[in-house]
Protein backbone atom coordinates (compact mmCIF):
# COMPACT_ATOMS: atom_id res chain seq x y z
CA UNK A 1 0.00 0.00 0.00
CA UNK A 2 1.64 3.20 -1.09
CA UNK A 3 1.38 6.20 1.16
CA UNK A 4 1.41 9.58 -0.45
CA UNK A 5 4.33 11.55 0.83
CA UNK A 6 2.98 14.81 2.11
CA UNK A 7 5.43 17.33 3.35
CA UNK A 8 4.46 18.29 6.84
CA UNK A 9 5.57 21.73 7.83
CA UNK A 10 5.46 21.17 11.57
CA UNK A 11 5.11 18.16 13.81
CA UNK A 12 4.71 19.34 17.37
CA UNK A 13 4.57 17.16 20.42
CA UNK A 14 3.51 18.66 23.71
CA UNK A 15 4.48 16.82 26.87
CA UNK A 16 6.23 17.07 30.19
CA UNK A 17 5.73 15.37 33.50
CA UNK A 18 3.13 16.97 35.67
CA UNK A 19 -0.61 17.38 35.20
CA UNK A 20 -2.35 20.72 35.25
CA UNK A 21 0.45 22.70 33.68
CA UNK A 22 -1.58 23.55 30.63
CA UNK A 23 -0.26 21.14 28.03
CA UNK A 24 -3.64 20.46 26.49
CA UNK A 25 -4.49 24.13 26.67
CA UNK A 26 -1.32 25.03 24.81
CA UNK A 27 -1.66 22.20 22.32
CA UNK A 28 -5.21 23.30 21.54
CA UNK A 29 -4.19 26.94 21.23
CA UNK A 30 -1.33 26.17 18.87
CA UNK A 31 -3.47 23.78 16.85
CA UNK A 32 -6.15 26.43 16.39
CA UNK A 33 -3.64 29.06 15.30
CA UNK A 34 -1.80 26.77 12.94
CA UNK A 35 -5.09 25.52 11.49
CA UNK A 36 -6.16 29.09 10.85
CA UNK A 37 -2.94 29.79 8.97
CA UNK A 38 -2.54 26.65 6.92
CA UNK A 39 -6.13 25.46 6.73
CA UNK A 40 -4.77 21.96 7.11
CA UNK A 41 -3.85 21.04 10.65
CA UNK A 42 -4.45 17.90 12.66
CA UNK A 43 -4.45 17.73 16.43
CA UNK A 44 -3.88 14.38 18.05
CA UNK A 45 -4.98 13.76 21.59
CA UNK A 46 -2.94 10.82 22.73
CA UNK A 47 -4.64 10.67 26.07
CA UNK A 48 -7.94 11.47 27.72
CA UNK A 49 -8.62 12.93 31.10
CA UNK A 50 -8.87 16.49 32.37
CA UNK A 51 -9.66 19.47 30.16
CA UNK A 52 -8.74 17.49 27.13
CA UNK A 53 -8.42 18.20 23.49
CA UNK A 54 -11.93 17.24 22.36
CA UNK A 55 -13.46 19.55 24.94
CA UNK A 56 -11.10 22.37 24.15
CA UNK A 57 -11.77 22.10 20.45
CA UNK A 58 -15.51 21.79 20.70
CA UNK A 59 -15.80 18.15 19.67
CA UNK A 60 -18.37 15.74 20.97
CA UNK A 61 -17.26 12.75 23.00
CA UNK A 62 -18.63 10.02 20.74
CA UNK A 63 -16.98 9.24 17.49
CA UNK A 64 -13.98 7.24 16.43
CA UNK A 65 -10.70 7.43 18.27
CA UNK A 66 -7.22 6.00 18.42
CA UNK A 67 -8.56 2.89 20.08
CA UNK A 68 -10.40 2.06 16.88
CA UNK A 69 -7.22 2.55 14.91
CA UNK A 70 -5.34 0.10 17.06
CA UNK A 71 -8.05 -2.47 17.23
CA UNK A 72 -7.87 -2.53 13.46
CA UNK A 73 -11.36 -1.26 13.00
CA UNK A 74 -9.85 1.60 11.08
CA UNK A 75 -6.93 0.77 8.83
CA UNK A 76 -5.43 4.25 8.55
CA UNK A 77 -5.05 7.15 10.90
CA UNK A 78 -6.93 9.41 8.51
CA UNK A 79 -10.00 7.25 8.97
CA UNK A 80 -10.43 8.40 12.55
CA UNK A 81 -10.24 12.12 11.83
CA UNK A 82 -13.02 14.22 13.34
CA UNK A 83 -14.10 17.72 12.44
CA UNK A 84 -13.72 20.44 15.02
CA UNK A 85 -15.51 23.74 15.30
CA UNK A 86 -12.40 25.39 13.88
CA UNK A 87 -11.90 25.77 10.18
CA UNK A 88 -8.80 24.02 8.91
CA UNK A 89 -8.38 21.92 12.03
CA UNK A 90 -9.23 18.26 12.44
CA UNK A 91 -8.84 16.07 15.49
CA UNK A 92 -7.79 12.52 16.24
CA UNK A 93 -9.13 11.63 19.63
CA UNK A 94 -7.27 9.61 22.20
CA UNK A 95 -8.62 6.35 23.45
CA UNK A 96 -10.95 6.13 26.46
CA UNK A 97 -8.48 3.77 28.02
CA UNK A 98 -6.24 6.14 29.92
CA UNK A 99 -3.40 3.65 29.99
CA UNK A 100 -3.53 2.72 26.36
CA UNK A 101 -0.49 4.73 25.44
CA UNK A 102 1.62 3.30 28.22
CA UNK A 103 0.70 -0.25 27.27
CA UNK A 104 1.22 0.07 23.56
CA UNK A 105 3.33 -2.66 22.05
CA UNK A 106 6.45 -1.81 20.10
CA UNK A 107 5.00 -2.77 16.73
CA UNK A 108 1.85 -0.73 17.20
CA UNK A 109 3.82 2.22 18.48
CA UNK A 110 6.01 2.15 15.38
CA UNK A 111 2.92 1.90 13.21
CA UNK A 112 1.47 4.92 14.95
CA UNK A 113 4.66 6.91 14.49
CA UNK A 114 4.90 5.98 10.82
CA UNK A 115 1.36 7.01 10.15
CA UNK A 116 1.63 10.22 12.11
CA UNK A 117 4.59 11.23 10.00
CA UNK A 118 2.69 10.55 6.82
CA UNK A 119 -0.54 12.28 7.77
CA UNK A 120 -1.65 14.48 4.87
CA UNK A 121 -1.55 17.68 6.89
CA UNK A 122 0.64 20.75 6.96
CA UNK A 123 0.73 20.88 10.74
CA UNK A 124 0.39 18.07 13.24
CA UNK A 125 0.08 18.78 16.94
CA UNK A 126 0.16 15.91 19.42
CA UNK A 127 -0.92 16.33 23.01
CA UNK A 128 0.88 13.63 24.96
CA UNK A 129 -0.60 14.35 28.36
CA UNK A 130 1.18 13.63 31.59
CA UNK A 131 3.73 11.02 32.48
CA UNK A 132 7.12 9.79 31.37
CA UNK A 133 6.33 6.28 30.24
CA UNK A 134 8.69 5.00 27.57
CA UNK A 135 6.08 5.24 24.86
CA UNK A 136 5.33 8.82 25.82
CA UNK A 137 9.01 9.66 25.60
CA UNK A 138 9.35 7.92 22.25
CA UNK A 139 6.48 9.94 20.87
CA UNK A 140 7.81 13.12 22.40
CA UNK A 141 11.18 12.91 20.69
CA UNK A 142 9.70 12.68 17.19
CA UNK A 143 8.52 16.25 17.65
CA UNK A 144 10.03 19.03 15.60
CA UNK A 145 10.24 20.37 18.20
CA UNK A 146 8.88 18.69 21.25
CA UNK A 147 7.49 21.24 23.68
CA UNK A 148 7.54 20.89 27.46
CA UNK A 149 5.25 23.03 29.55
CA UNK A 150 6.24 24.09 33.06
CA UNK A 151 4.59 26.21 35.72
CA UNK A 152 6.55 28.32 38.21
CA UNK A 153 6.40 25.95 41.15
CA UNK A 154 9.06 23.60 42.44
CA UNK A 155 7.21 20.36 41.73
CA UNK A 156 6.55 21.28 38.15
CA UNK A 157 10.17 22.27 37.59
CA UNK A 158 11.36 19.04 39.16
CA UNK A 159 9.00 17.02 36.99
CA UNK A 160 10.14 18.82 33.87
CA UNK A 161 13.76 18.06 34.63
CA UNK A 162 12.88 14.45 35.26
CA UNK A 163 11.03 14.30 31.96
CA UNK A 164 13.84 15.85 29.95
CA UNK A 165 16.46 13.73 31.65
CA UNK A 166 14.41 10.63 30.91
CA UNK A 167 14.21 11.63 27.24
CA UNK A 168 17.95 12.12 27.12
CA UNK A 169 18.67 8.80 28.81
CA UNK A 170 16.25 7.09 26.45
CA UNK A 171 18.05 8.55 23.44
CA UNK A 172 21.45 7.63 24.85
CA UNK A 173 20.32 4.07 25.40
CA UNK A 174 19.10 3.77 21.84
CA UNK A 175 22.47 4.96 20.59
CA UNK A 176 24.31 2.61 22.92
CA UNK A 177 22.32 -0.34 21.67
CA UNK A 178 22.75 0.67 18.07
CA UNK A 179 26.51 1.11 18.39
CA UNK A 180 26.72 -1.94 20.64
CA UNK A 181 28.82 -0.26 23.29
CA UNK A 182 29.32 -2.83 26.03
CA UNK A 183 28.69 -2.20 29.67
CA UNK A 184 27.44 1.33 29.21
CA UNK A 185 23.79 0.55 29.64
CA UNK A 186 24.34 -0.77 33.15
CA UNK A 187 26.49 2.23 33.93
CA UNK A 188 23.75 4.58 32.85
CA UNK A 189 21.18 2.70 34.88
CA UNK A 190 23.39 2.91 37.92
CA UNK A 191 24.56 6.49 37.73
CA UNK A 192 21.96 8.46 35.86
CA UNK A 193 18.67 6.85 36.59
CA UNK A 194 19.23 6.82 40.31
CA UNK A 195 19.84 10.54 40.08
CA UNK A 196 23.33 10.30 41.44
CA UNK A 197 25.13 12.41 38.91
CA UNK A 198 24.06 14.94 36.36
CA UNK A 199 24.36 14.19 32.68
CA UNK A 200 27.19 16.65 32.45
CA UNK A 201 29.24 14.90 35.11
CA UNK A 202 28.48 11.54 33.58
CA UNK A 203 29.54 12.59 30.09
CA UNK A 204 32.66 14.48 31.23
CA UNK A 205 33.89 11.43 33.10
CA UNK A 206 32.99 9.19 30.18
CA UNK A 207 34.69 11.46 27.67
CA UNK A 208 37.90 11.52 29.67
CA UNK A 209 37.97 7.73 29.80
CA UNK A 210 36.72 7.00 26.31
CA UNK A 211 36.69 9.92 23.91
CA UNK A 212 35.03 8.13 21.02
CA UNK A 213 32.03 7.00 23.02
CA UNK A 214 31.79 10.42 24.57
CA UNK A 215 31.59 11.99 21.13
CA UNK A 216 28.91 9.60 19.94
CA UNK A 217 26.74 10.28 22.94
CA UNK A 218 27.35 14.00 22.70
CA UNK A 219 26.19 13.88 19.08
CA UNK A 220 23.12 11.95 20.18
CA UNK A 221 22.20 14.70 22.60
CA UNK A 222 22.93 17.46 20.12
CA UNK A 223 20.11 16.21 17.95
CA UNK A 224 17.55 16.54 20.72
CA UNK A 225 16.26 20.12 20.71
CA UNK A 226 13.07 20.58 22.70
CA UNK A 227 11.36 23.87 23.46
CA UNK A 228 10.06 25.22 26.74
CA UNK A 229 6.91 27.14 27.56
CA UNK A 230 6.42 28.63 31.00
CA UNK A 231 2.73 28.80 31.81
CA UNK A 232 0.79 30.67 34.50
CA UNK A 233 3.59 33.12 35.15
CA UNK A 234 2.97 35.86 37.69
CA UNK A 235 5.42 38.67 38.22
CA UNK A 236 8.93 39.32 36.97
CA UNK A 237 10.54 36.43 38.80
CA UNK A 238 8.36 33.92 37.01
CA UNK A 239 9.12 35.51 33.69
CA UNK A 240 12.82 35.04 34.26
CA UNK A 241 12.34 31.45 35.28
CA UNK A 242 12.25 30.27 31.66
CA UNK A 243 15.70 31.60 31.00
CA UNK A 244 17.03 30.07 34.20
CA UNK A 245 15.63 26.68 33.33
CA UNK A 246 17.10 26.84 29.85
CA UNK A 247 20.51 27.61 31.34
CA UNK A 248 20.39 24.78 33.85
CA UNK A 249 19.23 22.28 31.24
CA UNK A 250 21.91 23.33 28.79
CA UNK A 251 24.69 23.26 31.36
CA UNK A 252 23.86 20.21 33.40
CA UNK A 253 21.71 18.07 31.15
CA UNK A 254 23.56 18.99 27.96
CA UNK A 255 20.23 19.40 26.18
CA UNK A 256 19.70 22.33 23.84
CA UNK A 257 16.47 23.62 25.30
CA UNK A 258 15.01 26.73 23.70
CA UNK A 259 12.59 29.07 25.41
CA UNK A 260 9.56 29.33 23.15
CA UNK A 261 7.63 31.75 25.34
CA UNK A 262 6.04 32.58 28.66
CA UNK A 263 2.29 32.74 29.21
CA UNK A 264 0.97 34.92 32.01
CA UNK A 265 -1.52 33.66 34.54
CA UNK A 266 -5.06 34.65 33.63
CA UNK A 267 -8.12 33.79 35.75
CA UNK A 268 -10.35 33.94 32.74
CA UNK A 269 -8.81 30.74 31.40
CA UNK A 270 -10.55 28.83 34.16
CA UNK A 271 -13.87 30.55 33.46
CA UNK A 272 -13.67 29.62 29.80
CA UNK A 273 -12.86 26.04 30.69
CA UNK A 274 -15.89 25.83 32.94
CA UNK A 275 -18.07 27.22 30.23
CA UNK A 276 -16.55 24.84 27.69
CA UNK A 277 -15.71 27.74 25.44
CA UNK A 278 -12.16 27.86 24.11
CA UNK A 279 -10.32 30.75 25.72
CA UNK A 280 -8.62 31.96 22.55
CA UNK A 281 -11.98 32.30 20.90
CA UNK A 282 -13.55 34.17 23.80
CA UNK A 283 -10.61 36.50 24.45
CA UNK A 284 -8.70 36.68 21.20
CA UNK A 285 -6.91 39.90 22.11
CA UNK A 286 -5.72 38.78 25.52
CA UNK A 287 -2.02 38.55 26.26
CA UNK A 288 -2.19 34.76 26.27
CA UNK A 289 -3.89 34.57 22.90
CA UNK A 290 -1.44 36.99 21.35
CA UNK A 291 1.54 35.10 22.67
CA UNK A 292 0.22 31.78 21.47
CA UNK A 293 -0.21 33.34 18.06
CA UNK A 294 3.42 34.50 18.15
CA UNK A 295 4.57 31.03 19.13
CA UNK A 296 2.60 29.44 16.33
CA UNK A 297 4.13 31.82 13.83
CA UNK A 298 7.62 31.16 15.10
CA UNK A 299 7.08 27.42 14.88
CA UNK A 300 5.53 27.55 11.44
CA UNK A 301 8.34 29.66 10.02
CA UNK A 302 11.32 27.63 11.15
CA UNK A 303 12.26 24.54 9.23
CA UNK A 304 13.69 21.35 10.69
CA UNK A 305 17.37 21.81 11.21
CA UNK A 306 17.12 25.48 12.07
CA UNK A 307 18.76 26.50 15.28
CA UNK A 308 16.36 25.63 17.99
CA UNK A 309 13.76 23.72 16.13
CA UNK A 310 14.90 20.32 15.06
CA UNK A 311 14.06 16.66 15.18
CA UNK A 312 15.91 14.09 17.16
CA UNK A 313 17.74 12.07 14.56
CA UNK A 314 18.23 8.71 15.97
CA UNK A 315 18.37 5.11 14.87
CA UNK A 316 14.99 3.69 15.67
CA UNK B 1 33.95 18.06 23.93
CA UNK B 2 32.18 18.74 27.16
CA UNK B 3 34.17 21.19 29.19
CA UNK B 4 34.18 21.27 32.94
CA UNK B 5 32.35 24.23 34.42
CA UNK B 6 35.67 25.52 35.69
CA UNK B 7 37.07 25.45 32.18
CA UNK B 8 34.38 27.52 30.56
CA UNK B 9 35.63 31.01 29.97
CA UNK B 10 33.74 33.86 31.61
CA UNK B 11 31.86 34.79 28.47
CA UNK B 12 30.72 31.23 27.87
CA UNK B 13 29.72 30.91 31.50
CA UNK B 14 27.47 33.95 31.40
CA UNK B 15 26.25 33.35 27.85
CA UNK B 16 27.75 36.60 26.66
CA UNK B 17 29.33 37.64 23.41
CA UNK B 18 32.82 39.05 23.47
CA UNK B 19 31.35 42.46 22.72
CA UNK B 20 28.95 42.47 25.66
CA UNK B 21 28.10 45.86 27.10
CA UNK B 22 28.35 46.57 30.83
CA UNK B 23 24.57 46.48 31.01
CA UNK B 24 24.46 43.06 29.42
CA UNK B 25 27.17 41.80 31.73
CA UNK B 26 25.31 42.94 34.79
CA UNK B 27 22.06 41.44 33.53
CA UNK B 28 23.75 38.15 32.80
CA UNK B 29 25.35 38.11 36.22
CA UNK B 30 22.05 38.74 38.00
CA UNK B 31 20.34 36.05 35.97
CA UNK B 32 23.12 33.59 36.72
CA UNK B 33 22.92 34.25 40.43
CA UNK B 34 19.13 33.98 40.34
CA UNK B 35 19.51 30.63 38.60
CA UNK B 36 22.10 29.03 40.82
CA UNK B 37 21.83 30.46 44.30
CA UNK B 38 21.00 28.16 47.18
CA UNK B 39 17.25 28.64 47.17
CA UNK B 40 16.74 28.97 43.44
CA UNK B 41 13.86 26.98 42.03
CA UNK B 42 15.52 26.47 38.70
CA UNK B 43 18.49 24.59 40.10
CA UNK B 44 17.01 22.91 43.13
CA UNK B 45 17.85 19.25 43.32
CA UNK B 46 19.96 19.39 40.18
CA UNK B 47 23.38 20.29 41.47
CA UNK B 48 25.34 18.71 44.26
CA UNK B 49 26.55 21.04 46.96
CA UNK B 50 29.98 20.91 45.45
CA UNK B 51 28.81 21.65 41.92
CA UNK B 52 26.79 24.60 43.18
CA UNK B 53 29.79 25.95 45.03
CA UNK B 54 31.92 25.64 41.92
CA UNK B 55 29.55 27.47 39.64
CA UNK B 56 28.69 30.22 42.09
CA UNK B 57 32.37 30.92 42.69
CA UNK B 58 32.98 31.00 38.98
CA UNK B 59 30.07 33.37 38.42
CA UNK B 60 31.49 35.78 40.99
CA UNK B 61 34.92 35.58 39.41
CA UNK B 62 33.42 36.21 36.02
CA UNK B 63 31.52 39.27 37.08
CA UNK B 64 34.43 40.65 39.03
CA UNK B 65 36.68 40.36 35.98
CA UNK B 66 34.32 41.45 33.25
CA UNK B 67 32.81 44.36 35.14
CA UNK B 68 36.20 46.01 35.57
CA UNK B 69 37.40 47.40 32.22
CA UNK B 70 41.10 46.87 32.95
CA UNK B 71 40.71 43.36 34.23
CA UNK B 72 38.47 42.59 31.30
CA UNK B 73 41.04 43.80 28.83
CA UNK B 74 43.74 41.60 30.32
CA UNK B 75 41.38 38.67 30.41
CA UNK B 76 40.33 39.16 26.80
CA UNK B 77 43.92 38.99 25.68
CA UNK B 78 44.36 35.73 27.46
CA UNK B 79 41.35 33.92 26.13
CA UNK B 80 41.10 35.39 22.66
CA UNK B 81 43.67 33.01 21.14
CA UNK B 82 41.68 30.05 22.35
CA UNK B 83 38.50 31.23 20.76
CA UNK B 84 37.55 29.71 17.41
CA UNK B 85 36.91 33.21 16.02
CA UNK B 86 40.53 34.12 16.31
CA UNK B 87 42.05 31.04 14.77
CA UNK B 88 43.54 32.33 11.59
CA UNK B 89 45.14 30.32 8.91
CA UNK B 90 48.89 30.69 8.68
CA UNK B 91 50.27 32.98 6.03
CA UNK B 92 52.25 31.26 3.37
CA UNK B 93 55.81 31.76 4.35
CA UNK B 94 58.47 32.16 1.75
CA UNK B 95 61.25 31.99 4.24
CA UNK B 96 61.23 29.34 6.91
CA UNK B 97 64.11 30.83 8.81
CA UNK B 98 62.35 32.69 11.52
CA UNK B 99 59.52 31.34 13.58
CA UNK B 100 58.21 34.65 14.78
CA UNK B 101 54.45 34.96 14.48
CA UNK B 102 53.95 38.58 13.65
CA UNK B 103 50.33 39.01 14.48
CA UNK B 104 50.03 36.80 17.50
CA UNK B 105 49.41 38.09 20.97
CA UNK B 106 52.18 38.08 23.50
CA UNK B 107 51.07 34.85 25.07
CA UNK B 108 50.94 33.05 21.73
CA UNK B 109 54.38 34.30 20.78
CA UNK B 110 55.71 33.22 24.11
CA UNK B 111 54.61 29.63 23.73
CA UNK B 112 55.63 29.58 20.11
CA UNK B 113 59.10 30.61 21.11
CA UNK B 114 59.26 28.05 23.82
CA UNK B 115 58.03 25.22 21.68
CA UNK B 116 60.21 26.13 18.77
CA UNK B 117 63.30 26.00 20.87
CA UNK B 118 62.34 23.12 23.10
CA UNK B 119 60.57 20.43 21.21
CA UNK B 120 61.67 18.15 18.42
CA UNK B 121 60.38 19.14 15.01
CA UNK B 122 57.58 16.62 14.87
CA UNK B 123 55.86 17.83 18.00
CA UNK B 124 55.80 21.44 17.09
CA UNK B 125 52.33 22.85 16.54
CA UNK B 126 51.08 24.96 13.67
CA UNK B 127 53.61 26.91 11.76
CA UNK B 128 57.03 25.45 11.30
CA UNK B 129 55.82 21.90 11.06
CA UNK B 130 56.93 21.72 7.50
CA UNK B 131 60.52 22.31 8.49
CA UNK B 132 62.90 19.58 7.61
CA UNK B 133 65.47 20.49 10.23
CA UNK B 134 66.58 17.84 12.56
CA UNK B 135 69.27 18.33 15.14
CA UNK B 136 72.27 19.89 13.61
CA UNK B 137 73.17 23.07 11.91
CA UNK B 138 69.62 24.24 11.26
CA UNK B 139 68.74 23.72 14.87
CA UNK B 140 71.61 25.87 15.99
CA UNK B 141 70.59 28.62 13.62
CA UNK B 142 67.17 28.39 15.09
CA UNK B 143 68.53 28.88 18.54
CA UNK B 144 70.22 32.04 17.45
CA UNK B 145 67.06 33.51 16.03
CA UNK B 146 64.75 32.76 18.85
CA UNK B 147 63.63 35.45 21.18
CA UNK B 148 64.11 35.14 24.82
CA UNK B 149 61.18 34.07 26.90
CA UNK B 150 62.78 34.69 30.25
CA UNK B 151 62.52 38.39 29.68
CA UNK B 152 58.86 38.11 28.89
CA UNK B 153 58.08 36.07 31.97
CA UNK B 154 60.01 38.49 34.11
CA UNK B 155 58.11 41.46 32.71
CA UNK B 156 54.73 39.83 33.31
CA UNK B 157 55.80 38.90 36.81
CA UNK B 158 56.83 42.45 37.59
CA UNK B 159 53.67 43.82 36.06
CA UNK B 160 51.67 41.73 38.45
CA UNK B 161 53.80 42.81 41.35
CA UNK B 162 54.96 39.31 42.23
CA UNK B 163 58.33 38.40 43.64
CA UNK B 164 60.44 35.42 42.69
CA UNK B 165 59.80 33.99 46.14
CA UNK B 166 56.07 34.04 45.64
CA UNK B 167 56.33 32.37 42.27
CA UNK B 168 58.74 29.86 43.71
CA UNK B 169 56.15 28.88 46.27
CA UNK B 170 53.22 28.79 43.87
CA UNK B 171 54.94 26.93 41.09
CA UNK B 172 57.02 24.77 43.41
CA UNK B 173 60.26 25.58 41.62
CA UNK B 174 63.46 26.47 43.45
CA UNK B 175 64.49 30.11 43.48
CA UNK B 176 67.74 29.31 41.74
CA UNK B 177 66.01 27.59 38.85
CA UNK B 178 63.50 30.41 38.53
CA UNK B 179 66.26 32.96 38.34
CA UNK B 180 67.98 30.82 35.75
CA UNK B 181 64.76 30.73 33.71
CA UNK B 182 64.45 34.45 33.72
CA UNK B 183 68.07 34.90 32.78
CA UNK B 184 67.89 32.01 30.34
CA UNK B 185 70.96 30.49 31.79
CA UNK B 186 71.19 27.49 29.49
CA UNK B 187 73.72 25.56 31.53
CA UNK B 188 71.71 25.51 34.74
CA UNK B 189 68.40 24.63 33.13
CA UNK B 190 67.12 21.16 32.28
CA UNK B 191 66.39 20.41 28.66
CA UNK B 192 63.34 19.41 26.72
CA UNK B 193 60.20 18.30 28.53
CA UNK B 194 61.42 19.24 31.98
CA UNK B 195 62.04 22.76 30.96
CA UNK B 196 58.68 23.05 29.27
CA UNK B 197 57.04 21.73 32.38
CA UNK B 198 58.82 24.32 34.46
CA UNK B 199 57.76 27.06 32.10
CA UNK B 200 54.18 25.84 32.25
CA UNK B 201 54.23 25.87 36.02
CA UNK B 202 55.71 29.34 36.04
CA UNK B 203 53.16 30.59 33.57
CA UNK B 204 50.33 29.08 35.52
CA UNK B 205 51.62 30.64 38.70
CA UNK B 206 51.58 33.97 36.92
CA UNK B 207 48.02 33.40 35.86
CA UNK B 208 48.84 32.90 32.21
CA UNK B 209 46.75 30.00 31.02
CA UNK B 210 48.82 27.84 28.76
CA UNK B 211 47.51 28.76 25.36
CA UNK B 212 47.97 26.55 22.38
CA UNK B 213 51.63 25.90 22.74
CA UNK B 214 53.72 24.18 25.27
CA UNK B 215 52.90 20.56 25.56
Amino acid sequence: MTEETYIQNTLLTVGGGKGGTGKSFLAAGLAIELGARSRNAVAVGAVLGGPNLPTLLGVRENGRDLGDFFRNRAPRLEDVLTETSYPGLKLIKGSENALFLANLHQAKKLKLIRQIKSLPARNVIIDLGTGSAFNTLDLFVIGQPGIVVVTPDPTSVENTYFFLKSCAVRILKLYIRYYKIPGLEEKIAGELEDGVSTLRTFLTVLASNDGATGRILQAALNSFRPCLVVNKARGDKDHLLGRSIVDVVRRYFLIELELLGTLPYDERVLWSLKKHIPFTREYPESEISLRIRDMAEKLAKSQPGDAGVGEAQRPV
Amino acid sequence: MVKKIEDLDFYELLNLGLDATPGEIEGAYLLAVATYHQEAMASRGVLSLEERGVILRRIEEAFETLADPDKRKTYDELILPQRPESQQRAYFRKSTEKLEIEDATEVQKFWARVSSSMLPVGLRRGRGRHRQHKNGKGWLNLQKDRHYYGEYLKSVREQRGLTLEEISQRAKISLALLAALEEEDEESLPQGKDRVRMLQAYARALGLNSANGGK
